[in-house]
Parts: C-alpha cells; sequence; structure tokens
C-alpha cells in the first residue's frame, strides 16, 4: 500500500482570475469566512436567477425540459438542483416532471405492518393503509412514485453495485411496467448501459415502527 | 437531489435551492463546490431577503487541517 499526499489545490492554479477568485471563495466558505454573527453569508450577485422563484430556477439549469425530443444523457448528468431537505427535493422533482413531457405514470406501494407487530385485525385497524402511506422519512420510498419516460431517477439501494446499479446511482427511465422499471445507466462505470429495477420490499430493522413498505 | 447526494461528485451546472437553510457543518461548502464554473451556479433563496443570502453552519472547533 502507497500512502498518496494531495498538496495542491488544482482549482486554484486556473488562469481565469474569476476562477481562481471563486475557487477561494469556496476555501473561505469551507473555513467559515464571509459569514456574519447569525451564521448568514451574502452570495455573488452573479448567482441570482432571473426571478427569485422555483420556476426560473428550473429554467435556468433545465432549459428546453419542457420539450421533445428528450436532452441527451449528458444533460442530465451534468444538470442538478440541490437542496437540503427531502422535502424540499420532493417539491422540486413534482414541480420539474409536471414540465416534463410524456404520459405521467404513477406507481403505488403496497404498505402493510408485520403480523406480530399488530395484533391482528387491530394492528390493521390502528394503522389504515392511508396512514402507512403518509410516512414521509429519511430512507423510506415515498408511497407513490410519480415517472415519465425519458426522466432521470435515482436508485436509493444497493442493488448489484458490481453492475453499477448501487446507491446514488442515476439512471433515465426507459420502459416502466407495474413490477420492473428499465433504466438507462447515467454514471459510473456502466453509464449507459440498461439495468432492470425490480419493486421490492422494504422492512426497517432498527426502528420500531413494525412497516412494510 | 440533496446536497448530501451529490457529496464527491461534480457536475457542470448547480443550481441551488437555499429557501430552506442549510443545518449541518460544511454543507454549504459542498453545495457550492460541486459546480466546475462560477458561472453555472445559480440559486433560489428565502425571499424575505432582498439579496441573495444563506446559512452557512461551520463549527469552528472542527479542526480543519
Amino acid at each position: 500500500m502507497k500512502v498518496l499526499q494531495l498538496t495542491q489545490n488544482m482549482r486554484l492554479n486556473v488562469d481565469d482570475a474569476q476562477e481562481r477568485d471563486f475557487a477561494q471563495w469556496q476555501l473561505d466558505i469551507g473555513h467559515g469566512r464571509h459569514t456574519n454573527e447569525s451564521d448568514d453569508v451574502s452570495l455573488p450577485e452573479s448567482f441570482k436567477c432571473a426571478q427569485n422563484t422555483v420556476q426560473s430556477l428550473i429554467d435556468t439549469i433545465y432549459p428546453g425540459i419542457g420539450l421533445l425530443p428528450h436532452p441527451d444523457d449528458h444533460y442530465f448528468s451534468q444538470c442538478t438542483i440541490l437542496s437540503s431537505c427531502n422535502d424540499d427535493v420532493d417539491d422540486l422533482n413534482h414541480a420539474i416532471l409536471k414540465r416534463f413531457p410524456g404520459e405521467l405514470q404513477v406507481f403505488q406501494s403496497a404498505d402493510s405492518i408485520e403480523d406480530n407487530e399488530g395484533h391482528g385485525e387491530e394492528g390493521i385497524l390502528m394503522y389504515p393503509v392511508e396512514y402507512l402511506n403518509s410516512i414521509n422519512c429519511s430512507g423510506l420510498p415515498l408511497a407513490k412514485l410519480a415517472l415519465k419516460i425519458g426522466c432521470p431517477i435515482m436508485v436509493l439501494r444497493n442493488i448489484n453495485p458490481a453492475e453499477g446499479v448501487c446507491n446514488g446511482s442515476r439512471g433515465i427511465l426507459t420502459h416502466a411496467t407495474s413490477r420492473v422499471l428499465e433504466v438507462r445507466l447515467l454514471t459510473g462505470e456502466h453509464a449507459g448501459e440498461l439495468m432492470f429495477i425490480p419493486r421490492m420490499g422494504i422492512i426497517p430493522n432498527e426502528t420500531q415502527v413494525p412497516f412494510k413498505l | 437531489m440533496t446536497i448530501n447526494k451529490l457529496q464527491g461528485q461534480s457536475v457542470n451546472h448547480v443550481g441551488i435551492d437555499a429557501r430552506s437553510a442549510v443545518f449541518t457543518h460544511g454543507q454549504f461548502y459542498v453545495a457550492i463546490s460541486r459546480v466546475t464554473s462560477v458561472h453555472n451556479i445559480k440559486i433560489i433563496w428565502d425571499d424575505q431577503f432582498p439579496n441573495p443570502v444563506t446559512k452557512n453552519i461551520v463549527y469552528p472547533e472542527v479542526p480543519l487541517d
């Protein structure tokens, strides 16, 4: 084994003075500078969109998202909108999908509770499916997965790491049936290959919630 | 996607939805450092502020070197 030392910040070595300043500013932000007493940081004017709205951000990052033919794979692998909360991501996904061309397909989860936890009939009454569907927290998939053919998706389980289908892999939906999705991978060594993602059962093992989602 | 999901990757065009502020150490740095050029980063922010502003959470007691 050989230990490699990283000693140079390559971003600080570019010729363009603007890029260099930006790289230095990023480093400063990482060190907590440019921040006032209430942890606020002011951002350069150049970061502004035409308007301070979700639609304007979508227009800027995904130009032509509502048009056919679908943009190529490079477009989706190189454009992204980041957010700090899952809820905001859900809202953004919904807003972008609405503008994406094609027919919306909704995949409903099959949520149920574990038999031994719910005390039979009583348990089913205590945890109606509508309640189980409404549970939306980190690590659990949404009760309703809305997709359109050609839209980008992200895998959230390690299904087949050797073939590049793991947590965080992104792909384009090419075909959808009720039990299997066909996806063309966007990222990693297997980019461009077609993969199948089956419907799967997920049972939380560490929590006290006896749900099967 | 969330900031945490993209950590470790780089992309050409990044939009940041900063309406909800980041909540943990170094998260804003991760968001801004994913992009490859200063011209390709855009942001929306909490509209109670007239100019782009967001939180940057850094705990100085976390060792930097």
